[in-house]
């Protein structure tokens, strides 16, 4: 009995500490705070699943009675569109934890000396993480999961609503644990199978392909509206039926997807749970023994074209000593720091998943779209290289380890302009070059030389222009300086910007197939935005102080925290 | 010469460093002591430009370095209390950039960079990340990154922390050279033994004061003392070390 009083309270502080593992990242509380994080990251879910349930509210109250025919079919598209979207956050949210699953050497080194045993440190590991996808399910659906089972109940009564709602939570339930256990599943296999320092640097690699893979999939996923009439061995390719099928099944009625893809949507995660659990319980104390012993991946001997490159883009772009060393830091940073890492490869991504589906829909209406430049294929590059801009800029403004930044600081020399040289040519290689002049091949096959090359060059234009706009008064070493909390408030400032540039692009796509039409158009759309770019280019020039880099900020925020979750 | 005239440094009207003064000349090394929270790397990061100072100056060569912070900085070579790196950089990664942001040539600074690397041994964990580096070699790297631009003055901040014992000896001998030829050399250390070897002045700090500057020799003989620790903690001790350890003894029992 004594044994078990002062088990538990151990027990739950180690569950505490691992669920904050788990939270710990800067992604959307400042600071990193794990609590503020795990407020945060929820209200935002809960936010967006609310203004999911309203529209589905709104549509009923609102019905004409004509849509009582195609209710049941429109019930299907909107369970598969919240399905997919679990299967997003939660893919998501395990990549943003996927540090924190299993043990790491910080975790050896401070609780290997501690006189617990491994099966305590297990079995709280086990319920943060059970607490973390229950968190993750809770916040992506607490709205719908009342709504949408009313809504697609087959008929009236309680036992039907019941049935609907059983039915509804066991199928996000389930689409969530899929996904979350695959990805804890395939973690624990290759800590298995591979020495420490390959499996972190696969991880890493593996991280990207995670968000790139959720955002293509959430994208390019079908409705669960084309079920009915998708054969079966096709349909079930695609996971997010498997859990409307689960939905439909259970709670019956007459717009049912076929038996089979509930079986599925049952078979999955269960299996995958199974797999999860049996790994993670094998590997657990296997890496908590043996991980200090690891050593951990480093940089390694450049690949021969690595370094020919960046030998090509000292030569060319960054013969001046501190450029150089202020580039290839943004690099080694936006590559090497994981939250970094992230926030990048989700603004890639998304612009990668928006850029597919466009694609799709062309293909979708036939090669024959491809032969002209539309508006539609105009706006990909356009979209792509203005979230990465975008991203990259919000990037620069998160410090990272700030208590470093004293080498930048004791060798400051010449003011911010190499600095910001180096900042926005980043920009350039990483951002704009490519996303303008790769596809130039293509474009050329399929609209000829001069549209082709057009395009390039506008696109470069363009983004130069961006770039000029969103670094106007960049006067900060990228990642080395602070931030008041409140005064970048990234997390808005990086929606609204994205907001602003996605309907920019459109209208740009629409003004460049105009130019497009005839030289002379061609002609104005080069001049145009060259003209705009000088502009820019000279005021800033003509305003520009030989300024020092502002490592500390200061004055008032713009936007004041409420801090209203204490 | 290397001049500090009545610097202080206050938080909230609190003085942590309260008008210091003393200068550290050069072919000397100046030891710069206190205990915790006296206030010695605090005057060090107004030195360096880290801080804000609240009063005073300090001068270089005769010269306000305020005037012209980026001449200043090129000409001192600094490791900080605390190993804060970019632990995400490998050791050579890290140099490269310091030598970049130094503006030394790529040409020129390669070798330089592999002899460091070699002679501090550690030539073999060049490319791992820093981030699994030990204490001791991450003071490496920050004593390689302070070398690099053949400074004229050495500001180094409890520079044996970590480092093993033959490194410890390497770096006594080195900052016994470094001040014969010619360069100025500021160091804070608790390694009282080591400040008595190297040092030729001592300047000790109490509660952001100095109670102390004179040279080791002259400090011991005013003082009728037998050894700087014994002046130090006649000056700056308010404990008694063996009643402390003795009560810890017994706070573990109680």
């Amino acid at each position: 009995m004594s044994h078990a009083v002062s088990r538990t309270p151990r027990f739950g502080r180690l569950a505490r500490h691992f669920l904050m593992r788990l939270a710990d990242f800067e992604l959307v509380a400042p600071g990193g705070e794990a609590h503020q994080t795990a407020v945060t990251g929820m209200a935002l879910l809960g936010a967006l699943n609310f203004v999911i349930a309203f529209i589905l509210v709104n549509r009923e109250v609102f019905a004409p009675p004509a849509f009582e025919k195609v209710r049941g079919i429109t019930i299907l598209g909107d369970a598969s569109l919240i399905v997919a979207l679990t299967m997003l956050f939660t893919a998501l949210a395990g990549a943003l934890a996927w540090d924190g699953f299993f043990p790491n050497k910080a975790d050896a080194m401070t609780l290997g000396s501690l006189p617990l045993r491994p099966s305590l440190l297990l079995n709280a590991r086990m319920l943060a993480i059970l607490i973390y996808l229950s968190a993750v399910v809770l916040s992506t659906n607490v709205f719908t999961a009342l709504v949408l089972p009313v809504c697609g109940a087959p008929g009236g009564s309680a036992s039907e609503i019941l049935r609907s709602f059983v039915g509804w939570v066991m199928a996000v339930t389930a689409a969530a644990a899929t996904v979350f256990f695959a990805q804890i599943a395939v973690q624990g296999l290759l800590l298995a199978v591979l020495p420490y320092a390959a499996y972190q640097r696969l991880s890493a690699f593996l991280q990207l392909a995670i968000v790139l893979g959720a955002f293509l999939g959430f994208f390019l996923m079908p409705s669960a509206t084309q079920s009915l009439s998708t054969p079966i061995h096709r349909g079930l390719w695609i996971a997010p039926w498997w859990f409307v099928g689960l939905f439909t099944s259970i709670r019956g009625g007459a717009v049912a997807l076929p038996g089979v893809y509930a079986t599925a949507g049952l078979a999955v995660p269960l299996f995958a749970g199974l797999a999860a659990l049996v790994i993670y319980s094998g590997q657990y104390r296997r890496i908590l023994r043996n991980v200090c012993e690891q050593s951990e991946a480093g940089p390694g001997r450049s690949a021969p074209i690595r370094r020919s490159v960046a030998r090509v883009l000292n030569f060319l772009l960054l013969r001046e000593p501190r450029t150089r060393a202020v580039f290839w830091f943004i690099a080694r940073t936006v590559t090497r720091n994981r939250r970094h890492r992230m926030l990048l490869a989700i603004a890639a991504a998304i612009g990668i998943a928006w850029a597919g589906q466009t694609l799709a829909q062309a293909v979708g209406a036939g090669w024959a779209a491809f032969r002209q430049p539309g508006a539609a294929l105009l706006a990909v590059p356009l979209e792509l290289a203005a979230l990465l801009v975008i991203g990259l800029r919000a990037l620069y403004a998160m410090p990272v380890d700030l208590q470093a930044n004293w080498s930048f600081r004791i060798t400051e020399r010449g003011g911010i302009r190499p600095i910001r040289r180096a900042a926005v040519r980043f920009l350039w290689i990483v951002a704009i070059l490519p996303v303008a002049w790769l596809p130039l091949p293509i474009c050329w096959l399929l609209w000829g030389g001069t549209q082709a090359v057009f395009h390039s060059l506008f696109l470069t234009l363009t983004g130069a222009a961006l770039v000029e706009v969103l670094m106007r008064n960049f006067d900060k070493l990228p990642f080395a300086c602070s931030i008041l909390p409140g005064k970048n408030n990234l997390r808005v400032t990086f929606g609204v910007y994205v907001i602003l540039f996605t309907f920019l692009c459109s209208f740009v796509a629409v003004l460049e197939r105009a130019m497009l039409k005839s030289p002379t158009g061609m002609v104005v759309g080069l001049c145009l935005p060259s003209a705009v770019l000088l502009t820019m280019v000279i005021r800033r020039r003509m305003q520009e102080q030989p300024a020092r880099i502002r490592f500390d900020e200061s004055g008032q925020p713009e936007f004041e925290l409420l801090q209203l979750n204490g | 010469m290397l001049e500090i005239r009545a610097l202080s440094k206050r938080y909230s009207g609190i003085p942590v460093v309260d008008g210091v003064s003393f200068s550290a000349r050069p072919g000397e090394v100046t030891a710069y002591l206190g205990p915790n929270g006296s206030g010695k790397s605090t005057t060090v990061k107004m030195i360096t430009g880290l801080i804000e100072r609240s009063e005073g100056e300090v001068l270089w060569k005769g010269r306000p370095v305020h005037e012209d912070w980026e001449a200043f900085k090129a000409q001192f070579g600094y490791v900080p209390e605390e190993p804060q790196l970019y632990t995400y950089l490998s050791g050579e990664e890290y140099l490269e950039m310091v030598a970049l942001l130094r503006e030394i040539s790529p040409g020129e600074a390669a070798p330089r960079i592999d002899r460091f690397l070699r002679l501090l041994g550690l030539h073999s964990d060049r490319l791992t990340l820093m981030s699994s580096y030990s204490k001791g070699m991450r003071q490496k790297i920050l004593l390689a990154a302070a070398l690099l631009h053949d400074p004229e003055l050495l500001i180094l901040d409890e520079p044996f922390s970590g480092l093993d014992v033959s490194s410890a000896l390497i770096l006594r001998r080195l900052i016994t050279m470094l001040a014969a030829e010619g360069k100025t050399v500021l160091m804070n250390s608790h390694e009282m033994e080591t400040v008595e070897k190297v040092a030729q002045r001592v300047v000790i700090l109490y509660k952001g004061k100095v109670v102390a500057d004179d040279s080791v020799e002259h400090l011991r003989s005013l003082m009728s003392l037998p050894s700087l620790e014994r002046i130090f903690t006649q000056l700056a001790v308010e404990q008694d070390p063996a009643e402390v350890a003795a009560e810890l003894v017994e706070a573990m029992r109680r």
